[in-house]
């Protein structure tokens, strides 16, 4: 069978055929069995694709967050077009503010800007001092360890994370400075399956996700993934919640 | 005779696009391979398509949002940003992903899951230009046409890489047959 035949069989089966060139596959079907066997089976394959129902539909929270962005991005430009004088400056603004938004992005831009020495409203940890501390900045209460397996609780400070508030702790991990970052969940994550670490390379950084209840867990760090993962783990076996 | 044409309302996104969302994700979803991830490139994706709807003439809406769901899979899946699941079977677990239709007897639906899981797997396996133009044609049911337009490749390449991408899949199939 040509390559040319066979690329017709498959667009015979799938009834991409008009008329005309069906009639001539069918001719040719007729004195080919070996043609015959293999549209049988490109028609199972097709049915047994077919029939496992891949079929998900989209999340309902995506779906709805997808709506309430879309209608308040159409009010606002509404809203800057009847304002007159578009100024390029507004456009911009506006753009900037409806960027997707990357929690990794955000996470790693946050542990540099920690590294730096330049992360604002940061206190070092001293007998159990973190707690309290974030406790008085948050609307939500992250897992604080001082000791998590090898790793040293060293200092806390409070980031935003995808235009959520976050609290991150730093841990001196072997060597390493690890940041664990917990942000409030919103209704898209909190559904998420990502019940366990997830790895994700961003840069020159490794990042490990999850989800831990209602919180958006982030560590990050240059140090080794394996490094990482045991601090994810030690945190969730260990930590109690609230 | 045709005395001006009406720029496409917001409205109008609303109706003719968003009802294509749960087609998007399926998408996304088996290009990205983590439903996170697709999540946030079929976000990406609809906020893009709604700053250039003004743009947008007229033809078919779901092939335009495909294509640009697609681009923006893509574009994340070469940023290489995320994925490598830790626990390969614990990110998204067969049963999770493939659920049988409900005509299927109690005793079809143990075979038909191993069939699906295996089906699953293999088609996962596939390279990305492979797997997509089999969703698109045999879970979507696109025409050639419109698979065409979302792939931005012409008829004959939708052609050639639907019947190499299904012999891979079956010799897939085959190979894992215990």
């Amino acid at each position: 069978m040509s390559d040319e035949f066979a690329l017709r069989l498959h667009a015979y089966a799938d009834g991409e055929l008009d008329g005309g060139e069906a009639r001539a596959v069918e001719a040719h079907l007729e004195t080919c069995a070996a043609c015959r066997a293999d549209l049988a089976r490109i028609r199972e394959l097709k049915a047994a694709v077919k029939r496992v129902d891949w079929g998900r539909v989209a999340p309902q929270g995506l779906a709805d967050g997808i709506r309430r962005r879309v209608a308040a991005d159409r009010a606002r430009r509404t809203a800057i077009w009847s304002g007159g004088g578009l100024m390029a400056a507004s456009l911009m603004a506006a753009m900037l503010l409806f960027r997707p938004v990357s929690p990794v992005d955000d996470v790693v831009a946050g542990h540099q800007r920690a590294l730096r020495g330049a992360a604002p409203d940061t206190v070092a940890a001293s007998g159990g001092n973190v707690k309290p501390w974030l406790k008085a900045r948050l609307d939500f209460a992250p897992p604080v360890l001082e000791v998590a397996g090898g790793c040293r609780l060293v200092s806390a400070r409070t980031d935003r994370v995808a235009r959520r508030k976050a609290s991150a702790l730093t841990y001196m991990c072997n060597g390493h400075t690890v940041d664990f970052y917990a942000i409030s969940g919103n209704g898209r994550t909190e559904q998420s399956p990502l019940v366990v670490p997830h790895v994700i390379r961003a840069q020159d950084y490794h990042v490990v996700g999850w989800q831990r209840g209602k919180l958006t867990c982030f560590a990050v760090s240059d140090a080794p993934v394996g490094d990482l993962l045991t601090l994810a783990r030690y945190i969730e076996t260990h930590a109690a919640d609230g | 005779m045709k005395l001006f044409t009406l720029r496409p309302s917001q409205s109008e996104f609303e109706r003719q696009v968003l009802p294509h969302l749960d087609g998007a994700y399926r998408l996304a979803l088996w290009l990205v391979r983590d439903p996170a991830t697709a999540e946030d490139v079929v976000q990406d994706a609809v906020l893009k398509a709604h700053a250039a709807w003004g743009r947008y003439t007229a033809g078919n809406a779901r092939a335009w949002l495909f294509t640009i769901v697609r681009r923006s899979a893509y574009d994340g899946l070469r940023r290489t940003l995320v994925t490598v699941d830790v626990d390969d079977e614990t990110a998204w677990t067969p049963e999770d992903a493939v659920h049988l239709r409900d005509e299927d007897s109690p005793e079809t639906t143990l075979i038909a899951g191993e069939m699906a899981r295996r089906l699953r797997e293999a088609l996962l396996g596939l390279p990305a230009v492979f797997r997509e133009v089999i969703m698109l044609k045999d879970i979507e049911d696109m025409p050639y046409k419109t698979i065409a337009e979302v792939l931005g490749v012409p008829v004959g390449t939708v052609m050639s890489r639907l019947a190499r991408g299904r012999d891979m899949l079956r010799a897939r199939l085959v190979e894992v047959q215990p």
